[in-house]
């Protein structure tokens, strides 16, 4: 081989990148530990709907000896806050969340006597916090109530609560 | 000691000294395998792009069960809130925006997509990711829609919490 075949052979092998792999690399590390979320634990509460079409039209009333409905509003003291009513939503009878929850086990303990099962009914205002809605909820599973229903909105034609609209 | 042998040892130090040292070097190839190790590890716990979930706040439920097993055909709906209102109790599913008309379409598309169950009911489920500042009627917007399509299987996303204080 020439010598200025050799030369040229080692010009080319002599080619160096401008920056080292290793740099490359840690960079590559640095941004995809920045840019790395770990997946957050969620949890899920399950609520079933009614198996039928529409929505059921249910009495603002008391109708069943075994149905408990749960009223909850916005106070007027309190945009943020919650009034909860058990089995009325003239005066405020539970004084929070963790009250509810005591109050609904005795409740199915007494319907349960009677060989009936509890039903509990939550009948939430418009404007009432998601947050409070979820805690009444999970008063009722706190208290061991699987039968849970959600007051329906007022149906177009008649049916559901108006005083949800208040 | 000789004489003879205390100048040799003296030119041997002279020499000791004169002589540059040695270049500790190290060797990089393991340690370009280690940070590949790295970065692999990063790639794949990171997850850059989440299309069902929206950064909502959860509600809090001592009585959430853990989400590990999702049923296969499920619908992620978030609800959000906005302190300016722009986006408040909004609908969000696969980061697209949906009116209640418009999400009742999607599931109605999804539900026939699915199938049905043995008794006769649509098989997809729905999980409501509400933020637990918006209000009730934001997310009964969405069970309503459910509930006409007869997408009874209905849960709500919550933060799990050993004691809950209101």
């Amino acid at each position: 081989m020439g010598k200025l075949a050799r030369d040229a052979m080692k010009e080319e092998s002599d080619f160096e990148l401008p920056i080292s792999m290793i740099d490359v690399v840690f960079l590559l590390l640095i941004f995809f530990i920045v840019t790395a979320k770990f997946k957050q634990i969620e949890n899920r509460l399950d609520a079933h709907l009614p198996k039928d079409e529409g929505q059921n039209l249910i009495k603002a009333e008391i109708e069943k000896p075994d149905e408990v409905r749960v009223y909850l509003w916005v106070p007027e003291n309190d945009p943020a806050g919650v009034s909860i009513g058990l089995n009325t939503r003239d005066e405020v009878n539970i004084r929070d969340i963790n009250e509810l929850a005591d109050k609904l086990k005795s409740l199915k303990a007494s319907i349960e006597q009677g060989g009936l099962k509890i039903t509990v009914v939550l009948d939430a205002r418009k404007n009432v916090k998601f947050d409070y809605v979820i805690g009444a909820l999970d008063a009722c599973y706190r208290a061991e109530i699987e039968d849970v229903k959600f007051q329906a909105p007022p149906i177009p034609g008649g049916g559901g609560s108006d005083w949800w609209y208040e | 000691m000789g004489k003879s042998n205390l100048l040799t040892w003296f030119r041997e130090f002279q020499e000791k000294r004169r002589r540059p040292m040695q270049e500790a070097k190290m060797n990089m190839t393991p340690m370009i395998d280690v940070v590949f190790l790295l970065i692999i590890f990063f790639m794949v716990v990171s997850e850059l792009v989440k299309l069902d979930i929206e950064p909502v706040t959860l509600p809090w439920a001592s009585e959430a069960k853990e989400d590990s097993n999702p049923p296969e055909d499920r619908i992620i709906v978030n609800v959000k809130a906005d302190p300016t209102g722009v986006d408040h109790g909004t609908i969000w599913v696969n980061h697209k925006l949906l009116s209640p008309a418009e999400f009742r379409t999607k599931l109605h598309e999804q539900k026939i997509r699915s199938g049905l169950d043995k008794e006769g009911l649509p098989k997809i489920s729905v999980k409501i990711r509400g933020d637990k500042d918006v209000e009730w009627k934001y997310i009964q917007n969405v069970m309503v829609a459910c509930t006409r399509e007869q997408v009874w299987r209905v849960s709500f996303g919550a933060k799990p919490r050993e004691t809950l204080n209101y």
